[in-house]
């Protein structure tokens, strides 16, 4: 097989001329496996670190040490490392008394000698780990387990297990922070344990949102064989009905249309009109894998197509980009969803168009939410598959990327069928076609023109004029950097006054969201110093992800959750609920409404709260643009009522341009105005 | 249906990995927050146990077997991984599955709805989950030669207080809250697969 995409495994100097290359897979592979079930099984301490310390030596002077050109500063780490254990080992009567303080007298030597075993075990079994996969390259490794159907999903399925507690252990802090943002107050034990169970809960829930993704995502794009489908494609997509399993009323109802090759979709409406229903309708992902109740058909070139068809056909793009993924690095995501070679060498193409290449080896969790959102991008439409249905693919997206999106899609439409769910006018340009959600008379029309009432809003219109001259937030000259020594914010120098209303604007990977944590002291700055003139009471923090941050069973209760009136009147309730149209989905449970509509809700909750400073990132991703004119409506209300500092970042500022009263440019870090 | 098949095949793995890989978290957070006991199976205050009940009543089977990958990939990550992880993972599992045989046998509510279903649930994560994960690893501990013999009475009823403490305020809310959307998806399961 031709190989497209060379990727060492794990550190990137392995040499094609290098010895390892020449050995072959099962031979490494064999190795890894008899020093792991060697480090399972021994007892003896002493060779445990003993091998370990020669993996570890390999290690250094395959990889790190070519890095540092020097082997000996190399061989230096894991000398000290091998020394500083045995020194601890050999007098573990010392080491009693620190390690066994926590658990009194219940610490025996045998309870010493078996953690010094695990130690050891867990040393070895790491680094024959290590070992194998710096001599492996990740072609190989994952071509061998696609290989085998039963294997390779038992890796998937540990690979997900990891994966998971990587991404809930980083939500842990957004979940926690969202949770003391909401007012939850901490004394005592058994607020302790409250809070344990919130953080949890909603950790299970979001990740319950990530199955019902990743499954439908996996079925959906599980077609390895990569079948090209010859024919001219039309479809015929008739919905009577379709009701979700435990909903009352159909989701969608009396929606007839036809399209053919060389048409792009555009599917319209406002928040939670069933968008993403048409789609996963269209696609079979309901009622296939989405229990609902479905009356009408799908029919490809005039025949009633089946599930496994429709897969043959389509490559879907879902929502939320990153509860598709796998594995937690973007290069292993990437050759391990794509088979064929074809379809890697389309997706070296798409990363070189975006400019995703210095992201390729880097770990998912460590790239902006744009930027995962880009890579989900390059896997759906590297398939070369007929047709491609996208659901609010420029969510999260920003100028730059949006308008390479677009061109791409000018490029590939002749001969797919191209349907988009999405609330961005820039996809308009792309489309020829429009399926829109007539709000007035609620239902769906087939348009191949674009209605441009639909965009006619009015954010706000008042600019204030008010003077705003007490210091709340001082920026001087700071700099942040990641772990990895990645630039975030480099010398910011500015003040931000009590009631300001503050725009940060910029695009993906720029800095905004390290900007207001570190304005918020959620971060601490590596250079330079952040001041906060006066005592912050209370901040309402909106994260980017609003399934992590609401904490109660219904729409009602999620309002009222932290707020600080102890008895919410019924009548103030309405009033908000009305404002933000949140009224109309009665009291349904925050998970089973739309993206959109959960973040209304977040965003609603938060301002019952009343705090001092509000603080949203990007809170408009996936909500309309009339709905994001009457939350800035109530924002600009709610600023008139007592005056909070509002600090909100955007992709381009265009929605918040009417309402800030200071805008920060961003640009990799760097801030462009003051 | 060939394409059903498919599904709950993918549905199942997937399933599998996301309830381990949050196991695994729980079982991090019960062995960092609350480092009261060894090797990534034991804790007081350990919450992991009432989620542990609650998986096993949801997810069925896959649930235990989840909770059973889920524990030695936490123990793997926590550093505190032997081979005796293997035996006394099982605890937990176990402990797990008699909740799991009271809510699927006695046709109980998994959203709680009357004091038939908080009885069973009671009596179940405490006579059932507690007692018998914690005498398994706790007397596991001791036959391992990790605790003495003299230490057993105080750490099994720190494990079964704990764990009481840990179903009751963390458990009964978790049903409640959570049940709702497990029903309502293809995940959960009525009988034991």
């Amino acid at each position: 097989m031709m190989k497209t995409i060379k990727t060492p495994t794990f550190i990137h100097y392995l040499d094609n001329d290098s010895i390892y290359s020449r050995l072959g897979f099962f031979f490494k592979f064999l190795i890894f496996i008899v020093i792991s079930i060697f480090g399972l099984m021994s007892q003896n301490l002493f060779l445990n670190f003993l091998i370990s310390f020669i993996l570890f030596s390999l290690i250094t002077l395959t990889g790190f040490t070519r890095a540092r050109k020097s082997q000996l500063k190399g061989l230096l780490f894991p000398i000290i490392l091998f020394s500083s254990f045995w020194l601890l080992l050999s007098r573990v009567e010392g080491g009693i008394l620190i390690v066994a303080y926590p658990w009194g007298s219940f610490v025996t030597q045998r309870t010493l000698e078996m953690m010094f075993l695990a130690i050891s075990k867990w040393f070895l079994i790491l680094f024959s780990g290590l070992f194998f996969l710096i001599i492996t390259s990740e072609e190989e490794l994952i071509d061998f387990f696609n290989s085998l159907r039963f294997p390779r999903n038992f890796i998937y399925m540990v690979s997900i297990a990891f994966n998971t507690v990587g991404f809930a252990i980083r939500d842990l802090e957004t979940i926690e922070h969202a949770l003391l943002s909401r007012g939850f107050k901490l004394s005592g034990v058994v607020s302790r344990l409250k809070k344990m169970y919130h953080i949890s809960s909603v950790s299970l829930l979001s990740n319950l949102n990530k199955i019902d993704t990743m499954n439908q995502s996996f079925v959906i794009m599980n077609d390895s064989k990569s079948k090209i489908y010859e024919q001219k494609l039309s479809l015929e997509i008739k919905i009577n009905e379709l009701t979700y399993e435990g909903k009352e009323k159909p989701t969608i109802k009396n929606l007839k249309f036809n399209i053919r090759e060389g048409t792009v979709l555009g599917v319209y409406g406002k928040t939670g009109c069933g968008k993403t229903t048409i789609l996963k309708t269209i696609s079979g992902i309901t009622p296939n894998i989405q229990p609902s109740k479905f009356k009408g058909s799908i029919k490809v070139n005039g025949e009633k197509a089946s599930f496994e068809q429709i897969i043959d056909l389509i490559s879907f793009g879902f929502q939320e980009a990153e509860n598709q993924f796998i594995f937690n690095r973007v290069s292993r995501e990437i050759l391990s969803r794509l088979s064929t070679d074809l379809e890697r060498e389309n997706a070296r193409k798409l990363i070189e168009y975006f400019g995703l290449k210095r992201i390729f080896s880097k770990s998912l969790r460590d790239i902006s939410t744009g930027q995962r959102k880009a890579i989900a991008l390059v896997l759906v439409l590297s398939r070369n598959k007929k047709l491609i249905i996208l659901d609010e693919p420029t969510s999260n997206l920003d100028d730059e990327y949006k308008e390479k999106f677009l061109s791409y899609l000018k490029n590939i439409k002749k001969d797919k069928i191209i349907i988009i769910a999405t609330h961005d006018k820039e996809i308009i340009k792309a489309c020829n076609r429009f399926l829109f959600f007539d709000e007035d008379i609620g239902t769906w029309k087939y348009l191949k023109k674009f209605p441009q009432s639909f965009f006619k809003f009015s954010p706000s219109t008042k600019k204030y004029n008010q003077k705003f001259t007490q210091d709340l937030i001082s920026f001087k000259n700071v700099s942040y950097k990641f772990p990895d020594n990645t630039l975030a914010l480099k010398d910011a120098t500015f003040d931000i006054k009590r009631g300001e209303i503050v725009g940060i604007v910029g695009k993906n990977g720029s800095g905004k969201t390290s900007l207001v944590n570190l304005m918020v002291k959620r971060m601490e700055p590596t250079k330079g110093n952040v001041e906060h003139h006066s005592k912050i009471e209370k901040i309402g923090f909106i994260h980017q992800e609003p399934q992590k941050q609401l904490f109660t069973n219904s729409i009602k209760n999620e309002i009222i959750f932290g707020s600080n009136k102890k008895y919410y009147l019924e009548n103030e309730l309405i009033e908000i609920m009305k404002k933000t149209e949140l009224d109309r989905l009665g009291n349904e449970h925050p998970f089973f409404i739309s993206r959109g509509q959960k973040q209304l809700l977040l965003i609603s909750s938060i301002l019952a709260t009343r705090p001092d400073i509000i603080v949203m990132d990007e809170p408009f991703t996936g909500i309309d643009m009339n709905m994001s004119a009457k939350i800035l409506k109530l924002i600009s209300e709610i600023h008139k009522e007592y005056t909070p500092t509002i600090i909100m970042t955007d992709q381009n500022g265009e929605m918040i341009d009417n309402i800030i009263t200071k805008k920060i440019i961003l640009d990799r870090g760097m801030i462009k105005n003051n | 249906m060939k394409e059903r098949g498919q599904v709950a095949y993918f549905n199942h793995f997937i399933l599998l990995g996301v309830i381990a890989g949050l196991v695994a978290l729980l079982d991090f957070i019960g062995v960092i927050t609350f480092p009261v006991g060894f090797f990534g199976v034991s804790s007081a205050f350990y919450i992991g146990a009432a989620f542990f009940t609650a998986f096993a009543i949801w997810f069925g089977l896959y649930g235990l077997l989840a909770i059973y990958i889920g524990l030695l990939i936490g123990a793997i990550i926590a550093g505190t991984f032997t081979i005796f992880a293997f035996v006394l993972a099982l605890g937990n599992v176990f402990g797990a599955a008699v909740p799991m045989i009271v809510f699927k046998k006695g046709n109980l509510n998994i959203e709680l709805k009357n004091t038939k279903d908080y009885i069973g649930y009671f009596i179940s994560s405490t006579l059932g989950q507690s007692v018998l994960s914690g005498f398994w690893t706790i007397y596991g501990f001791s036959i391992f030669g990790i605790i003495p013999p003299e230490a057993i009475n105080v750490a099994l009823s720190g494990w079964v207080f704990g764990d009481i403490v840990v179903s009751l305020i963390i458990g009964i809310p978790l049903l409640k809250l959570v049940s709702p959307v497990i029903k309502r998806t293809s995940l959960y399961k009525k009988k034991f697969l």
